[in-house]
């Protein structure tokens, strides 16, 4: 008797959010891409559909990253102050799908940028790539409500994805992402429930349903990833059982994350064992992006161009010889 | 000549300070370490620091958040009034009161057959009458011998024991009607114990004391033994609260030098003040109280005992005891009768107390085969579900929100509070106060009512922030926005009644863990809350709690009306049904020793329920579908 693989049927799917607006649509994007749709727990092919392969975004800057390893330097040097250069070399060389503007610049306490300058810089990556684009504001309240709103406002139709709102803060920028036809990052401290409360208040707002992806704020290989793995996995498997506020498509950020730690950015000579600096950030970026990717994630931010590189083909390998059938 | 020193003596604490000419109560009260706060440093704006002057002069500014009618009876606010005689001076919050008694809760009442214990009137404290012939030159024995053989006469007990204060009034009342003396005694299994001989028509009864000593608020019964009426019963704050809000905050406010010693006497100070209140309000003297039954979790009755609690917080929390043999009462500090017997309700462990196996005796848990469920929302919220052959029980820190603590407009259920709100078609609020007097906080009960009609007239969302329709309500101060509930011309304190963010993230908290509690307890026997068939509620509400308002804000499970009882202080009356009956104080043991625990804190699963419970009514809407169907049927626009 052949063996049958154990199949488990959901009743639910993740919902299709689409990013980006091309021309017709009110936008300038040269296309769009659309996340999740799927029926199924992630590559689980024989078990339901997975329509909408994941996408890989690459990141700029507002000021220059001050956490950069040489190495990873090495690749954007003659951009690395010029986020539209840097974006356009990030899409044209490197292959991102999407480019996320990290406008951290403008916290109150890391440049104190002003709106106008925030804003300066959005249009300027706006004009210099056609790919969907991705805008995250800074980890302070208020600026982040300051600056957002007036990004929501100058990119409107765009259908940005708007990074992002969190419980004890989301009305402004809700209601702004609502005004002016963009899509939301809601982002929970690694809980379900959270999560969930999260996206209730947003649709109790009259926030639209397929206008919302969640952030479930994940920790890079070392610093709790098997925590942050497994939250992902339940959040998803929720949403596939029809639980309809988890059933968002997730974002992931192992770039910013990986990047942050000392085990990707510290020099072979003060860590001997811990082998060549330049290889290393890829493998930590990749470990935990793979990881997450399995865990369920639709669109991954990375920073260093050969870990985007691996994980893309990993994607469309996966996809080329199951998703095919 | 030198500055002046003067004595200020704060109550109830009892608390004496010496100040120098011209300080400010308020310094006078820091030095004391009394529990006052002055939220908006010491301007007189805030109005929290108010206290009432009993006795001497003092000149005080005049303060906006204070009415001519308070400052008539004496209220000043102490940051704003300086010291310059010798002063009295009452900290009115934790002022005792008289409560119309719980006791008589309908329930009770009700159901008086129905409960695992015994509604009985058989006190060990009896009055023997007997009549002591004259002693002659042939039957010269001594006071003391005659009386013994009196009652041996009387009641066949061989080994009779009369207590020192018996004795020093012995002499003369055997002398004062002739030899006809009323004894009073306390029968113990083979023994009688004489607490007090009065002459024959001394007019005395015989008086007993129920008391329950919670975290929070503490309650005290009067009883007359023999016909085992509730004479009076009062209530106030546990004194202790000055010393931290929560059992882990005493704990650890006990190891400090001298802590556990003013934890104690916190506490005796606390009870003491109750029974005398009481006493006072039958015109009684205390010491004509002969027993008492005191019911409290564990930590509690480790610090009323001056036991060392350390070892209850700490793995494998081990309490230095369960079950207490009787104490006499001078031995206790309790100032009633210096021979009184004092009786403890059994502990189950560091984290289910007395209260707890008290309560479950005026349940009819024990009494049927079908499975309840006993919730008692205190300060630690325990939770028992069983019927008469088994009984699981938890624990979880719930904290003192719907016993008045916490929140700024929160109070005891007493005279003054809220104690029911309900939203009238043109959203004014429409609430009822214990007493009829103008108010001055809200209860437990009352902030669920309030909770309950704020959200579902959408006042504040399912996390419990403000929304848009709240913004005409709402006033700002010190902590940000907060929701007015009445103006301060018509509250008591003459100040804004208010309900802050803050103040409902607290409520939600405690309801939280609450919940997740019961759910957990029930996930652990393999039952959901559709197998419960009567839900019994306990706590320092008040008198009257909403039950649909405690599932719309997801208090308790959603399940039909009619299977949920309030019972009100059932600590207390548990106290009280020991107090009356040898037979409970023998079952409450046994139902000490049939409870099985379960720990919350080593159980991985907690965390997870809790922070799904902390959203009106639960993150899960499946689980409260009466609620859903509220919302979805208009007042709300959405009900995901």
């Amino acid at each position: 008797m052949a063996f049958e693989i154990p199949r488990e049927t959901n009743t639910g799917s993740i919902a299709e959010i689409t990013l980006g607006a091309t021309s017709e649509q009110g936008g300038t994007r040269s296309h769009t891409l659309t996340l999740g749709g799927s029926s199924s727990l992630p590559f689980h092919f024989f078990e339901g559909e997975q329509p909408h392969p994941p996408v890989v975004a690459m990141e700029v800057f507002d000021s220059v990253p001050t956490k950069y390893p040489e190495p990873l330097l090495d690749y954007y040097r003659d951009v690395i102050d010029n986020p539209g250069e840097m974006a356009k070399k990030c899409v044209e060389e490197y292959g991102a799908e999407l480019i996320s503007v990290r406008l951290e610049g403008t916290h109150p306490e890391k440049g104190n940028k002003s709106v106008d300058e925030a804003v300066e810089i959005v249009q300027k990556v706006l004009s210099s790539v056609s790919v969907p684009l991705i805008f995250t504001g800074p980890s302070h309240f208020e600026k982040n409500n300051e600056v957002m709103k007036k990004v929501c406002e100058v990119t409107a139709g765009e259908n940005c994805l708007i990074n992002y709102v969190e419980t004890d803060n989301y009305k402004t920028i809700a209601a702004a992402c609502i005004a002016y036809g963009h899509t939301l990052v809601a982002q929970s401290p690694i809980d379900v429930n959270l999560a969930k409360q999260l996206n209730i208040l947003l649709t109790d707002m009259n926030f639209p349903a397929d206008k919302i992806v969640m952030d479930p704020l994940t920790g890079t290989l070392g610093y709790g990833l098997e925590y942050t793995y497994s939250i992902m996995e339940r959040i998803r498997t929720d949403g596939l059982a029809g639980d309809k506020m988890l059933a968002f498509p997730m974002l992931v950020t192992p770039g910013y994350e990986s990047f942050n730690v000392k085990e990707a950015r510290a020099p072979q000579k003060d860590y001997p064992d811990w082998g060549d600096l330049a290889q290393r950030g890829i493998y930590w970026e990749t470990a935990t992006a793979v990881s997450l990717l399995v865990a369920g994630a639709e669109l991954l931010i990375l920073y260093h161009p050969q870990s985007v590189e691996i994980i893309k083909s990993k994607i469309a390998e996966i996809f080329a010889a199951e998703g095919g059938e | 000549m030198g500055t002046q020193i003067f004595h200020v003596t704060f109550l109830p604490f009892d608390i004496t300070v010496k100040v120098p000419e011209k300080t400010t109560l308020w310094e006078a009260a820091k030095l004391g370490r009394l529990p006052l706060k002055t939220p908006c440093g010491s301007e007189g704006a805030c109005g929290e620091c108010i206290v009432q002057v009993l006795e001497g002069p003092y000149t005080a500014k005049p303060s906006a958040s204070l009415s001519k009618k308070l400052v008539t009876q004496g209220y000043t606010l102490a940051c704003q009034t300086q010291i310059t005689a010798d002063l009295t001076v009452l900290l009115p919050r934790f002022k005792e009161l008289p409560i119309k008694s719980v006791v008589t809760s309908d329930f009770f009442e009700n159901s008086r057959d129905q409960i695992s214990g015994f509604f009985e009137i058989s006190p060990d404290i009896k009055f023997v009458k007997v009549c002591l012939p004259d002693p002659t030159l042939e039957d010269n024995y001594s006071d003391l011998k005659r009386l013994k053989r009196e009652l041996n006469k009387k009641t066949g007990m061989k080994d009779i024991r009369c207590s020192f204060t018996a004795l020093q009034s012995l002499a003369h009342s055997v002398r004062a009607q002739a030899g006809n003396v009323e004894v009073v005694c306390e029968s113990e299994p083979h023994r009688l114990r004489v607490l007090e001989v009065y002459p024959k028509n001394a007019a005395k009864r015989l008086w007993g004391a129920a008391c329950d000593i919670g975290t929070s608020t503490v309650a005290c019964s009067l009883v007359d033994l023999e016909t085992g009426k509730i004479q009076a019963t009062t209530s106030g704050l546990n004194q202790q609260i000055k010393c931290g809000h929560d059992i882990i905050s005493r704990i650890n406010y006990a190891q400090k030098s001298g802590g556990l010693k003013e934890l104690q006497s916190l506490i005796l100070k606390t009870i003491n003040n109750l029974i005398e209140k009481a006493a006072s309000v039958v015109e009684l003297s205390a010491s004509e109280i002969c027993c008492a039954v005191f019911a409290g979790n564990t930590t509690m009755i480790h610090l009323l005992l001056g036991l060392e609690p350390r070892f209850i917080r700490e793995e494998p929390y081990v309490p230095t005891f369960n079950e207490l043999p009787p104490f006499v009462a001078k031995d206790v500090g309790i100032k009633i009768h210096p021979e009184a017997g004092i009786h403890f309700a059994p502990a189950v462990g560091s984290y289910v107390g007395g209260d707890i196996t008290a309560g479950i005796l005026c349940t009819p848990l024990l009494s049927s085969e079908k499975v309840s469920l006993f919730i008692d929302a205190g300060t630690n919220g325990e939770l028992v579900v069983g019927n008469q052959d088994w009984l699981m029980t938890c624990a979880c820190s719930a904290g003192p929100a719907f016993e008045g603590s916490g929140t700024a407009c929160g109070m005891p259920a007493r005279q003054g509070a809220i104690e029911r709100i309900k939203l009238d078609n043109h959203d004014n609020f429409l609430y009822s106060v214990i007493g009829d007097t103008a108010p001055q906080g809200i209860c437990g009960s009352g902030l669920v009512d309030l909770m309950s009609e704020l959200f579902i007239h959408g006042f504040i969302d399912r996390q419990g922030k403000f929304t848009n329709k709240a913004t005409d309500k709402l006033v700002e101060n010190e902590d940000g926005v907060a929701f007015l509930v009445e103006s301060e011309q018509k509250s008591f304190w003459g100040k804004d009644m208010l309900l802050t963010e803050k103040d409902i993230a607290n409520l939600i908290r405690t309801k939280g863990a609450v919940y997740s509690a019961c759910l957990l307890l029930l996930k652990n026997v393999g039952l959901e809350p559709k197998d419960i068939d009567a839900i019994y509620i306990a706590g320092g509400f008040g008198r009257h709690l909403n039950i649909e308002n405690a599932i719309r804000i997801g208090l308790v499970p959603d399940l039909p009306r009619d299977r949920f009882f309030y019972l009100g202080n059932s600590s207390l009356t548990g106290a009280y049904l020991m107090l009356l009956s040898h037979k409970n104080r023998t079952f409450v043991k046994e139902i000490a020793g049939k409870m099985t625990y379960i720990e919350l804190n080593t159980e991985p699963r907690y965390m997870n329920e809790y922070t799904g419970s902390l959203f009106l009514p639960h993150t899960d809407m499946e689980l409260f579908p009466s609620v859903r169907q509220i919302l979805c049927s208009g007042i709300r626009t959405t009900c995901t």
